[in-house]
């Protein structure tokens, strides 16, 4: 054999060899997946946020024929599939890095200047509607007035949102082109303001809490609730407002002392966001508020008992009435569903206007309820509500 | 079961390459059939018993028709033989109105009952019909114009009956085409049944086929999905000029990429068996007539029409105006043929008119007057305004769609914001303006020049291929499933 056959037997290996790799590896990308669902082939960091469970179908002749199982199966299948986690976190790695935004019908969205938002955040900052604040105001007084007759202290706390301290970073693309929504967006929670301050009402408007902070220390870019200085702000203005209201117990004064540290673990709340994203995180770089501690001022005995009502914007102040032992026995009453206390961790289901939701009223003497701007007028009516709807109905059936 | 579902990519295509490349050459036929019904009953197994049926009646149908028109050939007496051909070609007619009737009452009983009921409902005292809705089995169509090529092919003389069922079936419902083509003719595939080249560069080719049809229909036709659908599916008022040509050019890209993107799946999966199927998309977009542009498009199609109905109705051999008749009848069709709904209609005559227009002596001076960037331009403005018929759900939101790229103005701001919000991220934005570069290049640079470059480009571009799959598959996973436009007809 001369050289000449052996560069081409050569050039034959080598082209074979090269085919049969890229096989390979086209192969295993397509099927290692669904091996891995049978047989865990590799370890893989789970997905943040919440999937909704998609049980598998049972065979049977009949819905195989109506292709019920079919249907079934592939949405099972491709909710199981083996590298979910990876192949997510490619695609949405990709849509970030390579083009600064999430893909199209992810909930997280990329402002300008690397500022993380939710699309909450972003539909608040296009609200143009022109809700009936009179009529709320009015009800909130209504609620704070029926509670403070039995002893009990109910602040009604404004949180700003995050695109009202940063609106220079909502995307250009996300603004309405008309100039109705940021008059709107300053007119809503300005006439909700105005309209709790004519009612009489008793209420922080959280954007002034936080007035003199910096943003950094209100929102974190990454984070998609108040961070823990502008919550602790918020929250020390509503014991203001309760101190002089309060007569069988004490409400301390409290202090919102932090420092911006970098090197926060990315499992800090302040980056909620960045892990919602879902992409080959690295470590996050950008600094976040850390409170300092508190010491004890008023003993465990002399301070009330306190409930803080709402959604997920209201573990900040849960966090923060711990941190600084303003309250004796906190429980969070959360989404009008569930009652937890944080004592124990007992986490019991509290229907509205139920004997276990009076209960709960009855054994606490403070009330906080921050409502986001986002959610102004749209949340927060069920505890009101409710509390109207005992106290009025039948005064007198609650014994505080 | 798509072929750009997870379930295709991850559990039926590998376990099929791994039966099919482990079977020995003798059995390969036989993997390559139970793998297809195994396809086609997940898909559509209501009727999988009516497509076997089918098949087996197409059978014997052939061979019945070959003995009869052979018999006719060798008949000694000319009365003999007219009367065999008689025979012979009513054996025909009733084949084809067979599957023209399954078509009928799967693909289009629905329509016609809902339009007369909306007719009779004007009549005072008409009672309507009371109908149970017809499922619409996948690839139908597709499967009744190959069974009916067959059965006309064998009468015609231009192909031999299949020699069995096995043979007949594999070839109506091979996979890689059962469901939404290209329009195979047995005459083609009917040696490859038998001789087809077995070898690791086919498996590689066809798998980089695959996967760029693959890449084209997730990575780009879904990216132009994001702004076609949501316009489409929009109020008319909240439509201006602006957003209106964004849905028609979107639009105009994602059919293309969507549908040749799964043709070339098509003909990576079979080049991977060894088969070799004929392309179906020749550079339509840089078309420079409307009869230039379907000799570019669903070549499978148009070529069907043109042998099994243009040339049957007397093709251009009538005078001028009964081509023209003719022309619009098999554009008509053609245009029903792709749904049971009066856009698919509507979209089809307007082709066929498109069609008319260039054969009148005014139009070939003008065309011949104008560079030929310009003619190009010009098709594609029409397809573009076709493609508003063919996407629009119904007549009316065509008619928005069209008025509102003729100058009408939004008039609900609010709507139209939040419309502009969901479109085109930046993402989508850079895919698009690649995938325009990509369908102008022919007409910028030459299609020689393009070609060559591919052919000289194609062994580096298989490096890319494992990410262009990585790519898709995440894709797939992230976005969730987008089903393929051509599967509903």
């Amino acid at each position: 054999m001369n050289t000449e056959d052996d560069h081409v037997s050569l050039r034959v290996t080598v082209i074979t060899g090269l085919r049969l790799a890229l096989m390979a590896v086209c192969l295993g990308m397509l099927a290692l997946p669904a091996v891995h669902m049978v047989h865990p082939l590799f370890e893989q960091k789970p997905l943040f946020g919440v999937l909704a469970d998609t049980p598998c179908p049972d065979p049977s002749i009949s819905d195989l024929s109506t292709e019920t199982f079919q249907s079934g199966f592939t949405k099972c299948f491709e909710q199981r599939y083996g590298a979910r986690p990876t192949a997510t976190r490619l695609d949405n790695s990709v849509a970030y890095w390579g083009f600064n935004e999430m893909p199209p019908d992810k909930k997280v969205r990329v402002g300008t200047n690397g500022v993380l938002f939710m699309d909450d955040h972003v539909s608040f900052y296009n609200r143009h509607d022109e809700p009936d604040v009179v009529a709320m105001a009015a009800k909130v007084k209504r609620a704070q007035e029926l509670l403070l007759a039995r002893g009990k202290v109910f602040v009604f706390m404004i949180m700003p949102t995050k695109t009202s301290l940063w609106p220079d970073d909502v995307a250009k693309g996300w603004r309405r082109e008309d100039s109705s929504s940021s008059r709107a967006r300053a007119a809503i929670t300005d006439r909700y303001v105005k309209a709790l301050e004519a009612a009489g009402a008793l209420f922080v408007d959280g954007r002034k809490s936080v007035a003199s902070l910096p943003r950094e220390a209100v929102y974190a870019t990454t984070g998609r609730h108040l961070a823990a200085p502008g919550a602790c702000a918020v929250f020390s203005d509503a014991l203001a407002l309760a101190r002089p209201l309060v007569h069988d117990a004490e409400v301390p004064t409290i202090e919102c002392n932090f420092r911006m540290a970098h090197g926060v673990s990315v499992e800090e709340e302040d980056f909620d966001l960045l892990r919602l994203m879902n992409i080959f995180t690295p470590p996050p770089s950008n600094a976040v508020p850390v409170m300092e501690p508190m010491a004890e001022r008023t003993p465990r005995e002399r301070r009330a008992d306190g409930v803080v009502l709402g959604t997920s914007f209201g573990w900040k102040i849960v966090y923060e009435a711990e941190r600084t032992h303003a309250l004796r026995r906190v429980t969070y009453y959360y989404y009008n569903s569930r009652a937890i206390d944080r004592d124990t961790n007992k986490d019991s289901k509290v229907v509205p206007m139920s004997k276990e939701w009076q209960d709960l009223v009855a054994s606490s003497t403070l009330f906080f309820y921050p409502a986001p701007e986002e959610y102004l007028l749209v949340d927060g009516e069920v505890f009101v509500d409710a509390v109207i709807g005992v106290y009025s109905a039948a005064p007198g059936a609650v014994t505080p | 079961m798509p072929f750009s579902s997870l379930l295709f990519l991850s559990v039926f295509l590998p376990s099929f390459l791994l039966c099919y490349w482990v079977a020995p050459r003798l059995l390969k036929n036989a993997v390559a059939l139970a793998f297809s019904i195994a396809f086609y009953a997940w898909g559509a197994p209501r009727l999988l018993p009516v497509v076997l049926a089918l098949g087996v009646i197409d059978y014997y149908l052939g061979n019945y028709i070959a003995r009869l028109r052979d018999a006719a050939k060798s008949a000694a007496e000319p009365s003999a033989a007219a009367r065999l051909e008689r025979r012979t070609r009513r054996v025909l007619t009733m084949g084809i109105t067979v599957h023209l009737s399954v078509l009928a009452y799967f693909k289009y009983s629905n329509f016609l009952v809902a339009e007369t009921n909306a007719v009779l409902i004007h009549l005072p005292g008409a009672a309507h019909f009371t109908w149970k809705e017809v499922a619409l089995p996948i690839g139908i169509s597709f499967l009744t114009f190959e069974e009916i090529s067959y059965l006309v092919d064998v009468y015609r003389g231009h192909a031999r009956p299949a020699r069995s069922v096995g043979r007949y079936l594999l070839f109506l419902m091979l996979f890689p085409h059962s469901i939404a083509g290209p329009i195979f003719r047995w005459k083609d595939l009917e040696s490859q049944l038998d001789v087809r080249e077995h070898s690791l560069a086919n498996v590689v080719d066809g798998f980089g086929r695959f996967t760029l049809g693959l890449a084209k229909k997730v990575l780009i036709a879904d990216a132009a999905a994001l702004a076609s659908d949501p316009i489409f599916g929009a109020p008319a008022e909240a439509i201006g000029p602006g957003l209106a040509w964004l849905a028609a050019g979107a639009y105009t890209l994602q059919i293309y990429f969507d549908f040749s993107g799964y043709s070339d799946m098509a003909i990576g999966l079979g080049r991977m068996a060894g088969f070799r199927f004929k392309e179906n998309f020749n550079n339509p977009y840089t078309a420079a007539s409307i009869t230039d542009f379907w000799q570019r498009w669903h070549i499978s199609l148009s070529t069907w029409m043109r042998d099994y109905l243009y040339i049957p109705l007397g093709g251009n051999r009538g005078g001028e105006r009964r081509t023209r008749i003719n022309i619009v009848i098999v554009f008509a069709l053609s245009g029903f043929w792709h749904g049971a709904a009066w856009t698919f209609l509507v979209w089809g005559i307007f082709h066929g008119l498109l069609g008319v227009a260039e054969r009148t002596p005014l139009m070939k001076r003008v065309r011949a007057a104008l560079p030929h960037f310009v003619n190009v331009a010009l098709t594609m403005l029409f397809v573009c305004v076709g493609w508003v018929f063919f996407r629009a759900p119904n007549m009316p939101t065509a008619w928005n769609i069209l008025t509102a790229m003729c100058g009408r103005q939004a008039t609900n701001v609010e709507a139209t914001f939040f419309l502009r919000g969901a479109l085109l991220p930046n993402q989508s934005i850079v895919v698009l303006s690649f995938a325009l570069l990509l369908l102008a290049a022919p007409a910028l640079f030459g299609e020689d020049r393009v070609r060559s470059l591919g052919v000289r480009v194609r062994p580096f571009a298989l490096a890319l291929v494992p990410f262009a799959l990585a790519l898709s598959l995440a894709q797939l996973v992230n976005g969730g499933f987008t089903p393929l436009i051509y599967f509903k007809f």
